[in-house]
Protein backbone atom coordinates (compact mmCIF):
# COMPACT_ATOMS: atom_id res chain seq x y z
CA UNK A 1 0.00 0.00 0.00
CA UNK A 2 1.08 3.42 -0.94
CA UNK A 3 0.47 6.50 1.63
CA UNK A 4 -2.16 8.81 0.28
CA UNK A 5 0.25 11.63 0.53
CA UNK A 6 3.07 9.92 -1.55
CA UNK A 7 2.86 11.34 -5.09
CA UNK A 8 4.34 9.13 -7.45
CA UNK A 9 7.28 10.32 -9.25
CA UNK A 10 5.68 8.74 -12.88
CA UNK A 11 2.98 10.73 -12.45
CA UNK A 12 4.15 14.03 -10.84
CA UNK A 13 6.74 13.63 -14.37
CA UNK A 14 4.13 13.21 -16.73
CA UNK A 15 2.24 15.77 -15.59
CA UNK A 16 5.06 18.61 -15.37
CA UNK A 17 6.29 17.42 -18.94
CA UNK A 18 10.06 16.41 -17.54
CA UNK A 19 11.90 13.49 -17.42
CA UNK A 20 12.29 11.75 -13.88
CA UNK A 21 16.25 11.78 -14.37
CA UNK A 22 15.68 15.31 -13.20
CA UNK A 23 13.82 14.98 -9.98
CA UNK A 24 16.87 12.75 -9.21
CA UNK A 25 19.07 14.85 -10.15
CA UNK A 26 17.89 17.21 -7.70
CA UNK A 27 18.27 14.81 -5.13
CA UNK A 28 21.32 14.21 -6.11
CA UNK A 29 22.04 17.88 -5.12
CA UNK A 30 19.92 17.15 -1.80
CA UNK A 31 17.39 19.78 -2.98
CA UNK A 32 14.58 17.43 -2.32
CA UNK A 33 13.89 13.95 -0.61
CA UNK A 34 12.96 10.98 -2.63
CA UNK A 35 10.99 8.15 -1.02
CA UNK A 36 11.56 4.67 -2.31
CA UNK A 37 8.37 2.24 -2.22
CA UNK A 38 8.10 -0.97 -3.09
CA UNK A 39 5.67 0.22 -6.01
CA UNK A 40 8.46 2.76 -7.28
CA UNK A 41 9.63 5.95 -6.37
CA UNK A 42 7.67 9.18 -4.37
CA UNK A 43 7.33 12.85 -3.35
CA UNK A 44 5.93 13.14 -0.09
CA UNK A 45 2.71 15.80 -0.49
CA UNK A 46 5.14 18.23 1.68
CA UNK A 47 7.50 18.16 -0.48
CA UNK A 48 5.42 18.95 -3.21
CA UNK A 49 5.65 22.03 -3.53
CA UNK A 50 9.23 22.79 -2.88
CA UNK A 51 9.35 20.18 -6.06
CA UNK A 52 6.99 22.24 -8.39
CA UNK A 53 9.32 25.60 -7.63
CA UNK A 54 12.41 23.39 -8.60
CA UNK A 55 10.75 22.61 -11.96
CA UNK A 56 9.61 26.08 -12.32
CA UNK A 57 13.08 27.23 -11.84
CA UNK A 58 14.45 24.73 -14.42
CA UNK A 59 11.49 25.45 -16.89
CA UNK A 60 10.69 28.54 -16.87
CA UNK A 61 14.05 30.47 -16.75
CA UNK A 62 16.03 27.50 -18.63
CA UNK A 63 18.40 27.12 -15.70
CA UNK A 64 20.47 23.63 -15.51
CA UNK A 65 19.90 21.70 -11.99
CA UNK A 66 22.94 23.12 -10.79
CA UNK A 67 21.89 26.86 -11.34
CA UNK A 68 18.45 25.76 -9.58
CA UNK A 69 21.05 24.93 -6.91
CA UNK A 70 22.59 28.09 -6.69
CA UNK A 71 19.01 29.98 -7.33
CA UNK A 72 17.66 27.98 -4.61
CA UNK A 73 20.77 28.62 -1.82
CA UNK A 74 20.01 32.82 -2.30
CA UNK A 75 16.65 32.28 -2.06
CA UNK A 76 17.08 30.89 1.46
CA UNK A 77 19.18 33.62 1.99
CA UNK A 78 16.92 36.44 0.80
CA UNK A 79 14.24 34.89 3.08
CA UNK A 80 16.40 34.33 6.08
CA UNK A 81 17.49 38.20 5.62
CA UNK A 82 13.71 39.58 4.95
CA UNK A 83 12.80 38.05 8.06
CA UNK A 84 15.72 39.47 9.92
CA UNK A 85 15.15 42.56 8.57
CA UNK A 86 11.39 42.66 9.39
CA UNK A 87 12.46 41.81 12.93
CA UNK A 88 14.38 44.57 13.29
CA UNK A 89 12.29 47.00 11.57
CA UNK A 90 9.56 45.87 14.27
CA UNK A 91 12.04 46.14 16.88
CA UNK A 92 12.47 49.60 16.14
CA UNK A 93 9.05 50.53 15.58
CA UNK A 94 8.29 49.26 19.45
CA UNK A 95 11.22 51.55 20.88
CA UNK A 96 10.68 54.76 18.59
CA UNK A 97 6.76 54.91 19.81
CA UNK B 1 -11.02 48.06 -18.58
CA UNK B 2 -8.56 50.32 -20.54
CA UNK B 3 -6.47 49.42 -23.49
CA UNK B 4 -3.49 47.32 -22.76
CA UNK B 5 -0.36 47.89 -24.91
CA UNK B 6 1.75 44.62 -24.87
CA UNK B 7 4.54 45.92 -26.93
CA UNK B 8 5.03 48.36 -24.51
CA UNK B 9 4.72 46.17 -21.40
CA UNK B 10 7.86 43.64 -23.75
CA UNK B 11 9.20 46.61 -24.16
CA UNK B 12 9.43 45.53 -27.94
CA UNK B 13 8.32 47.38 -31.41
CA UNK B 14 5.22 46.46 -33.04
CA UNK B 15 7.66 45.03 -35.78
CA UNK B 16 9.11 42.76 -33.48
CA UNK B 17 9.70 39.11 -35.04
CA UNK B 18 8.60 35.92 -32.97
CA UNK B 19 12.14 35.50 -32.07
CA UNK B 20 12.76 38.80 -30.33
CA UNK B 21 9.06 38.54 -28.72
CA UNK B 22 10.27 35.20 -27.09
CA UNK B 23 13.86 36.71 -26.59
CA UNK B 24 12.22 39.78 -24.86
CA UNK B 25 9.80 37.55 -22.83
CA UNK B 26 12.29 35.31 -21.59
CA UNK B 27 14.17 38.31 -19.94
CA UNK B 28 11.65 39.90 -18.00
CA UNK B 29 9.89 36.74 -17.42
CA UNK B 30 13.34 35.59 -15.44
CA UNK B 31 13.71 39.12 -14.00
CA UNK B 32 9.70 39.32 -12.37
CA UNK B 33 9.53 35.21 -11.62
CA UNK B 34 7.86 35.39 -8.76
CA UNK B 35 10.11 32.20 -7.18
CA UNK B 36 12.85 34.77 -7.87
CA UNK B 37 11.31 37.80 -5.81
CA UNK B 38 9.57 36.35 -2.73
CA UNK B 39 6.64 38.23 -0.85
CA UNK B 40 6.86 41.11 -3.99
CA UNK B 41 3.52 42.08 -5.28
CA UNK B 42 4.87 44.74 -7.88
CA UNK B 43 6.97 41.67 -9.21
CA UNK B 44 4.21 39.49 -9.03
CA UNK B 45 1.90 41.63 -11.13
CA UNK B 46 4.73 42.43 -13.77
CA UNK B 47 4.93 38.79 -14.27
CA UNK B 48 1.43 38.30 -14.85
CA UNK B 49 1.75 41.22 -17.44
CA UNK B 50 4.41 39.82 -19.04
CA UNK B 51 2.57 36.33 -19.52
CA UNK B 52 -0.53 38.44 -20.60
CA UNK B 53 1.33 39.74 -23.32
CA UNK B 54 3.47 36.78 -24.41
CA UNK B 55 0.08 34.80 -24.69
CA UNK B 56 -0.75 37.24 -27.52
CA UNK B 57 1.92 38.16 -28.76
CA UNK B 58 4.03 34.45 -29.11
CA UNK B 59 0.53 32.97 -30.82
CA UNK B 60 0.71 34.59 -34.46
CA UNK B 61 -3.06 33.96 -34.62
CA UNK B 62 -3.85 35.82 -31.36
CA UNK B 63 -1.12 38.71 -32.52
CA UNK B 64 -2.79 39.34 -35.78
CA UNK B 65 -6.14 39.55 -34.15
CA UNK B 66 -4.64 42.31 -31.50
CA UNK B 67 -3.02 44.46 -34.20
CA UNK B 68 -5.79 44.44 -36.17
CA UNK B 69 -8.49 45.00 -33.35
CA UNK B 70 -6.32 45.54 -30.70
CA UNK B 71 -7.46 49.73 -30.83
CA UNK B 72 -10.72 48.77 -31.44
CA UNK B 73 -10.46 45.95 -28.54
CA UNK B 74 -14.30 47.05 -27.12
CA UNK B 75 -15.93 45.94 -30.36
CA UNK B 76 -14.25 42.44 -30.13
CA UNK B 77 -17.07 40.77 -28.53
CA UNK B 78 -19.02 41.04 -32.05
CA UNK B 79 -15.84 39.85 -34.02
CA UNK B 80 -16.73 36.78 -31.68
CA UNK B 81 -20.31 36.66 -32.52
CA UNK B 82 -19.10 36.88 -36.43
CA UNK B 83 -18.01 33.05 -36.36
CA UNK B 84 -14.30 33.39 -34.90
CA UNK B 85 -12.70 30.33 -33.26
CA UNK B 86 -12.06 31.06 -29.61
CA UNK B 87 -8.62 30.03 -29.02
CA UNK B 88 -7.74 28.92 -25.97
CA UNK B 89 -4.65 29.60 -24.80
CA UNK B 90 -2.33 26.53 -25.30
CA UNK B 91 -1.36 24.40 -22.46
CA UNK B 92 2.03 24.53 -23.37
CA UNK B 93 1.89 28.36 -22.60
CA UNK B 94 0.45 28.84 -19.92
CA UNK B 95 0.77 26.00 -18.13
CA UNK B 96 4.72 26.70 -17.91
CA UNK B 97 4.29 29.79 -16.14
CA UNK B 98 3.30 29.38 -13.07
CA UNK B 99 1.39 25.97 -12.43
CA UNK B 100 -0.64 25.40 -9.44
CA UNK B 101 -1.17 29.29 -8.71
CA UNK B 102 -2.28 30.64 -12.52
CA UNK B 103 -6.25 30.54 -12.07
CA UNK B 104 -8.12 32.54 -14.61
CA UNK B 105 -8.43 35.26 -12.79
CA UNK B 106 -4.31 35.87 -13.68
CA UNK B 107 -5.46 36.99 -17.03
CA UNK B 108 -6.69 40.64 -17.51
CA UNK B 109 -10.34 41.94 -18.46
CA UNK B 110 -8.94 42.91 -21.67
CA UNK B 111 -8.04 39.88 -22.45
CA UNK B 112 -11.03 37.88 -21.47
CA UNK B 113 -12.76 40.29 -24.04
CA UNK B 114 -10.70 39.88 -26.76
CA UNK B 115 -9.62 36.24 -26.49
CA UNK B 116 -12.48 34.81 -24.29
CA UNK B 117 -11.49 32.56 -21.04
CA UNK B 118 -8.03 33.29 -19.81
CA UNK B 119 -5.07 30.86 -19.26
CA UNK B 120 -5.14 28.18 -16.33
CA UNK B 121 -3.18 25.21 -16.20
CA UNK B 122 -6.20 22.96 -17.48
CA UNK B 123 -4.61 21.10 -20.72
CA UNK B 124 -5.27 18.38 -22.92
CA UNK B 125 -3.80 14.86 -21.74
CA UNK B 126 -3.67 16.02 -18.09
CA UNK B 127 -7.26 15.35 -16.77
CA UNK B 128 -6.43 12.44 -14.70
CA UNK B 129 -3.65 13.51 -12.79
CA UNK B 130 -4.28 14.53 -9.66
CA UNK B 131 -3.07 17.41 -8.62
CA UNK B 132 -2.11 19.56 -5.52
CA UNK B 133 -4.69 22.80 -4.96
CA UNK B 134 -2.95 26.89 -4.65
CA UNK B 135 -1.95 27.55 -1.41
CA UNK B 136 -4.00 30.11 0.00
CA UNK B 137 -1.78 33.49 2.28
CA UNK B 138 -4.22 35.23 4.51
CA UNK B 139 -3.73 38.36 7.18
CA UNK B 140 -5.81 38.67 10.08
CA UNK B 141 -5.35 41.81 12.76
CA UNK B 142 -5.05 41.43 16.03
CA UNK B 143 -5.17 43.80 19.07
CA UNK B 144 -2.43 42.86 21.56
CA UNK B 145 -4.58 43.29 24.26
CA UNK B 146 -6.58 40.19 22.63
CA UNK B 147 -3.59 37.65 22.46
CA UNK B 148 -3.19 38.34 25.73
CA UNK B 149 -6.04 35.20 26.09
CA UNK B 150 -6.46 32.80 24.12
CA UNK B 151 -9.32 33.59 21.69
CA UNK B 152 -11.31 31.65 18.97
CA UNK B 153 -11.89 33.49 16.00
CA UNK B 154 -13.87 32.39 12.66
CA UNK B 155 -12.27 33.19 9.20
CA UNK B 156 -14.34 33.03 5.70
CA UNK B 157 -11.92 32.18 2.84
CA UNK B 158 -13.72 31.24 -0.16
CA UNK B 159 -16.42 30.87 1.47
CA UNK B 160 -15.60 28.21 3.81
CA UNK B 161 -15.36 29.28 7.62
CA UNK B 162 -12.61 28.16 9.09
CA UNK B 163 -12.71 28.52 12.78
CA UNK B 164 -9.81 29.49 14.59
CA UNK B 165 -8.02 29.08 18.16
CA UNK B 166 -5.38 31.54 18.30
CA UNK B 167 -3.23 30.43 21.39
CA UNK B 168 -2.66 33.49 23.89
CA UNK B 169 1.18 34.70 23.31
CA UNK B 170 0.63 34.70 19.40
CA UNK B 171 4.00 37.21 17.56
CA UNK B 172 3.24 39.58 15.72
CA UNK B 173 4.36 38.43 12.19
CA UNK B 174 3.61 34.76 13.04
CA UNK B 175 2.36 32.63 10.29
CA UNK B 176 0.35 29.34 11.05
CA UNK B 177 -0.20 26.68 8.34
CA UNK B 178 -4.09 25.38 8.47
CA UNK B 179 -3.77 22.52 6.18
CA UNK B 180 -6.15 21.70 3.50
CA UNK B 181 -7.93 25.25 3.60
CA UNK B 182 -6.49 26.27 0.10
CA UNK B 183 -7.57 26.13 -2.84
CA UNK B 184 -9.05 23.00 -4.25
CA UNK B 185 -6.74 20.23 -5.79
CA UNK B 186 -7.54 19.10 -9.19
CA UNK B 187 -9.06 15.63 -10.29
CA UNK B 188 -9.01 14.58 -6.58
CA UNK B 189 -5.70 16.04 -5.55
CA UNK B 190 -5.12 17.45 -1.74
CA UNK B 191 -6.43 20.76 -1.27
CA UNK B 192 -3.76 23.30 -0.89
CA UNK B 193 -2.96 24.84 2.32
CA UNK B 194 -3.83 28.18 4.22
CA UNK B 195 -1.31 30.07 5.79
CA UNK B 196 -2.53 33.04 8.58
CA UNK B 197 -0.03 35.36 9.07
CA UNK B 198 -1.17 37.67 11.82
CA UNK B 199 -0.36 41.34 12.49
CA UNK B 200 -0.32 42.38 16.02
CA UNK B 201 -1.30 45.85 16.51
CA UNK B 202 0.06 47.36 20.13
CA UNK B 203 -3.13 49.23 21.63
CA UNK B 204 -1.30 49.51 25.15
CA UNK B 205 1.20 51.42 26.70
CA UNK B 206 3.47 48.17 27.01
CA UNK B 207 6.12 47.30 24.67
CA UNK B 208 6.58 43.77 24.19
CA UNK B 209 9.59 41.75 22.94
CA UNK B 210 9.27 38.17 23.06
CA UNK B 211 7.30 37.30 26.12
CA UNK B 212 8.55 40.22 27.97
CA UNK B 213 7.28 43.74 28.83
CA UNK B 214 8.50 46.90 28.82
CA UNK B 215 7.01 49.74 30.73
CA UNK B 216 7.81 52.80 31.89
CA UNK B 217 6.05 54.45 34.96
CA UNK B 218 6.72 58.54 36.16
CA UNK B 219 7.37 58.47 39.78
CA UNK B 220 7.16 61.70 42.04
CA UNK B 221 10.53 63.27 43.30
CA UNK B 222 9.07 62.78 46.86
CA UNK B 223 8.14 59.58 46.24
CA UNK B 224 12.03 58.92 44.74
CA UNK B 225 13.86 60.95 47.48
CA UNK B 226 12.10 59.55 50.61
CA UNK B 227 10.92 55.91 49.62
CA UNK B 228 6.89 55.14 49.31
CA UNK B 229 4.40 52.98 47.43
CA UNK B 230 3.52 53.47 43.79
CA UNK B 231 0.55 51.61 41.53
CA UNK B 232 2.00 49.86 38.16
CA UNK B 233 -0.01 49.05 35.45
CA UNK B 234 0.07 45.28 33.69
CA UNK B 235 -1.96 43.46 31.69
CA UNK B 236 -4.51 42.30 33.88
CA UNK B 237 -4.89 44.81 36.29
CA UNK B 238 -2.27 46.89 38.55
CA UNK B 239 0.58 45.86 41.26
CA UNK B 240 1.37 48.19 44.06
CA UNK B 241 5.75 48.27 44.36
CA UNK B 242 7.53 49.90 47.11
CA UNK B 243 10.16 52.47 46.28
CA UNK B 244 13.19 52.59 48.74
CA UNK B 245 14.36 56.11 49.77
CA UNK B 246 16.73 57.69 47.19
CA UNK B 247 15.50 55.79 44.31
CA UNK B 248 17.16 57.08 40.89
CA UNK B 249 15.73 57.68 37.64
CA UNK B 250 16.03 54.72 35.18
CA UNK B 251 16.37 52.03 37.79
CA UNK B 252 15.25 48.92 36.15
CA UNK B 253 12.77 46.72 38.21
CA UNK B 254 11.95 43.19 37.53
CA UNK B 255 8.31 41.74 38.21
CA UNK B 256 8.59 37.42 37.35
CA UNK B 257 5.62 36.13 35.92
CA UNK B 258 3.89 39.73 34.92
CA UNK B 259 4.58 39.42 31.25
CA UNK B 260 3.35 37.89 28.19
CA UNK B 261 1.71 34.51 28.48
CA UNK B 262 4.19 32.07 26.38
CA UNK B 263 2.78 30.73 23.32
CA UNK B 264 1.58 27.48 23.76
CA UNK B 265 2.55 26.94 27.66
CA UNK B 266 -0.60 27.34 29.19
CA UNK B 267 -0.23 29.43 32.91
CA UNK B 268 3.61 30.25 31.65
CA UNK B 269 4.74 33.94 31.03
CA UNK B 270 7.34 36.60 30.89
CA UNK B 271 8.26 39.20 33.35
CA UNK B 272 7.53 42.73 33.18
CA UNK B 273 10.18 45.40 33.68
CA UNK B 274 9.36 48.68 34.43
CA UNK B 275 11.71 51.76 34.68
CA UNK B 276 11.43 54.30 37.12
CA UNK B 277 11.04 57.81 35.11
CA UNK B 278 11.76 60.36 38.30
CA UNK B 279 9.42 63.41 37.56
CA UNK B 280 11.00 66.95 38.36
CA UNK B 281 8.29 69.77 38.88
CA UNK B 282 9.02 72.21 36.16
CA UNK B 283 6.57 75.04 38.05
CA UNK B 284 7.38 75.71 41.45
CA UNK B 285 6.02 78.26 43.82
CA UNK B 286 7.48 80.91 45.65
CA UNK B 287 7.58 79.23 48.65
CA UNK B 288 9.19 75.81 47.21
CA UNK B 289 11.60 77.58 45.97
CA UNK B 290 13.17 79.29 49.17
CA UNK B 291 12.27 75.58 50.70
CA UNK B 292 14.80 74.28 47.34
CA UNK B 293 17.11 76.93 48.15
CA UNK B 294 17.77 75.98 51.73
CA UNK B 295 18.10 72.41 51.00
CA UNK B 296 20.88 73.03 48.17
CA UNK B 297 22.73 75.33 50.89
CA UNK B 298 22.72 72.40 53.07
CA UNK B 299 23.54 70.36 50.70
CA UNK B 300 26.66 72.66 49.22
CA UNK B 301 27.45 73.49 52.66
CA UNK B 302 27.80 70.22 53.61
CA UNK B 303 25.97 70.07 57.00
CA UNK B 304 24.39 66.72 55.24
Amino acid sequence: MVPSNHISIHTFCQYHGIESRLIFTFQELGLVEIVEEEAGFFLEEEALSRMEQLVRLYKDLNLSPEGVEVVMGLLGKIEQLQEENLSLIRKLRKWEK
Amino acid sequence: MEFIDYYKILEINKNASPEDIKKAYRKLARKYHPDLNPNDKSAEAKFKQVNEANEVLSDPEKRKKYDQYGKDWKHAEEFEKAGQRQSRPSGQASSKAYSGHYTEEDFSDFFSSMFGGGGGFQSSGKENLKYKGADYKAELQLKLSDVYQTQKQTLTVDGKNIRLTIPAGVEDGQTIKIRGYGGEGMNGGPSGDLYVKFVIKNDTGFVREGNDLYVKVNVDLYTAILGGEITVPTMDGKVKLKLSPGTQSDTKVRLKGKGFPIYKEEGKFGDLYVTYKVEIPKNITEQEKALFEQLAKLRNHGTI
